[in-house]
């Protein structure tokens, strides 16, 4: 029973890897900001029927429980990566100025 | 369209009945199966013993197509005994042996293509034109004639091209790419039998494959003894879980 629980774990969190759009998310995020990562919470990813054929209930139940978790998770996770960057792409823009716009004035 | 892909292979012989059983008026369609699947995710796990990493995981069992209802019933008997029905946005799943269920309920269609595909059938290119897809090219190499279908163009961000292989009027092979042009899913088709004017294969080889080319998954299936319009009714077309059975419904 423990090993199937670990099957089910494993399997479901490298299929939520493998089958997540990260790029997607992140656009949404980064175009759609707070509501990008609403969106993100909320979207439930689908999954192949066709995983369940032949496995236990036990397998079933352990693994749609993992594969919604560790999706959400992504999800969210690229979403926020999204939305945050302008801000990051800004700060780090702000500090590269800071630091080398002296240099340059000094050099002219 | 990978995951239809997935499920396009695992039924392609079903659908290609339903083709060419068109003209007879199908009501009913079963087929027994064996499949064999490697999860090559799973098996390259570090955190899984030598044993399970090897696993090849076999099922046993029969496909039903109920055309009237569009409903199909995957009735399987090894390694364990479990009824998948598939009708509308809702799947089941029901052990009769632990008296357990699922009932998945999904807010947009249960991506099962196979049924969408058996009655695509009537189109022509296994349903490719109707997909949107039209023939980019071809080219022959040696006794195999390659057809190369490209997807429309609002949707050639998600899909790839579709290369289909032909020897002597039998499709042999099929290839789906990702928009990148890397393999995303292949497909080997066998033991072709004759039913009525059509040629089935009995045997299909399916391997489907992460975006980078790395391989997910790698399976076998053999299908046998093919019943059309059965008489009496298969009595499974009709199951429904038992209403003492706990039903745990799951929202997808």
């Amino acid at each position: 029973m423990h090993s199937e629980k670990k099957q089910a774990s494993i399997a479901a969190n490298e299929h939520a890897e493998a089958d997540s759009k990260k790029v997607l998310w992140f656009f949404i995020g980064f175009f759609g900001n707070i509501l990008g990562i609403l969106i993100a919470y909320m979207y439930q990813q689908t999954f192949l029927v066709s995983r369940f054929l032949g496995e236990s209930p036990e397998y079933i139940a352990f693994y749609t429980d993992t594969y919604k978790e560790k999706t959400r998770k992504l999800q969210v996770r690229w979403a926020i990566i999204g939305a945050f960057s302008p801000l990051v792409f800004f700060i780090v823009l702000v500090l590269m100025t800071s630091l080398f716009l002296p240099i340059f004035m000094i050099e002219f | 369209m990978l995951k239809n892909f997935f499920f396009f292979i695992f039924l392609f012989p079903t659908f290609i009945l339903g083709s060419a059983l068109h003209a007879a008026r199908l009501k009913t369609l079963s087929l027994d199966f064996r499949r064999e699947l490697k999860e090559a995710l799973v098996k390259n796990n570090s955190t899984l013993k030598g044993e399970e990493k090897n696993k090849t995981e076999t099922t046993i069992g029969t496909l039903h197509y109920d055309a009237e209802a569009k409903q199909v019933v995957v009735e399987v008997s090894e390694p364990l005994v479990q009824i998948m029905i598939v009708k509308d946005k809702a799947l089941e799943i029901y052990y009769p042996v632990e008296k357990q269920a699922f009932r998945f309920i999904s807010d947009g269609k249960i991506p099962l293509p196979f049924i969408e595909a058996i009655l695509q059938t009537t189109q022509p290119e296994y349903g490719l034109t109707l997909l949107g897809y039209s023939l980019d090219k071809h080219e022959i190499k040696g006794d195999v004639l390659y057809t190369y279908w490209v997807p429309p163009e609002k949707e050639k961000e998600r899909l790839g091209t579709v290369i289909m292989g032909m020897r002597n009027d039998l499709l042999i092979s099929m290839e789906v790419r990702n928009p990148d042009g890397n393999l995303a899913a292949k497909s080997v088709y066998e033991q072709h039998i004759k039913l009525g004017t059509n040629h089935i294969p009995m045997a299909v080889t399916a391997s489907v494959y992460a975006p980078q080319s790395a391989l997910l998954q790698h399976e076998r299936i053999i299908y046998s003894n093919p019943r059309m319009n059965e008489e009496p009714l298969n009595p499974i077309l009709n199951f429904t879980i038992p209403e003492s059975v706990k039903v745990r419904e799951i929202k997808w």
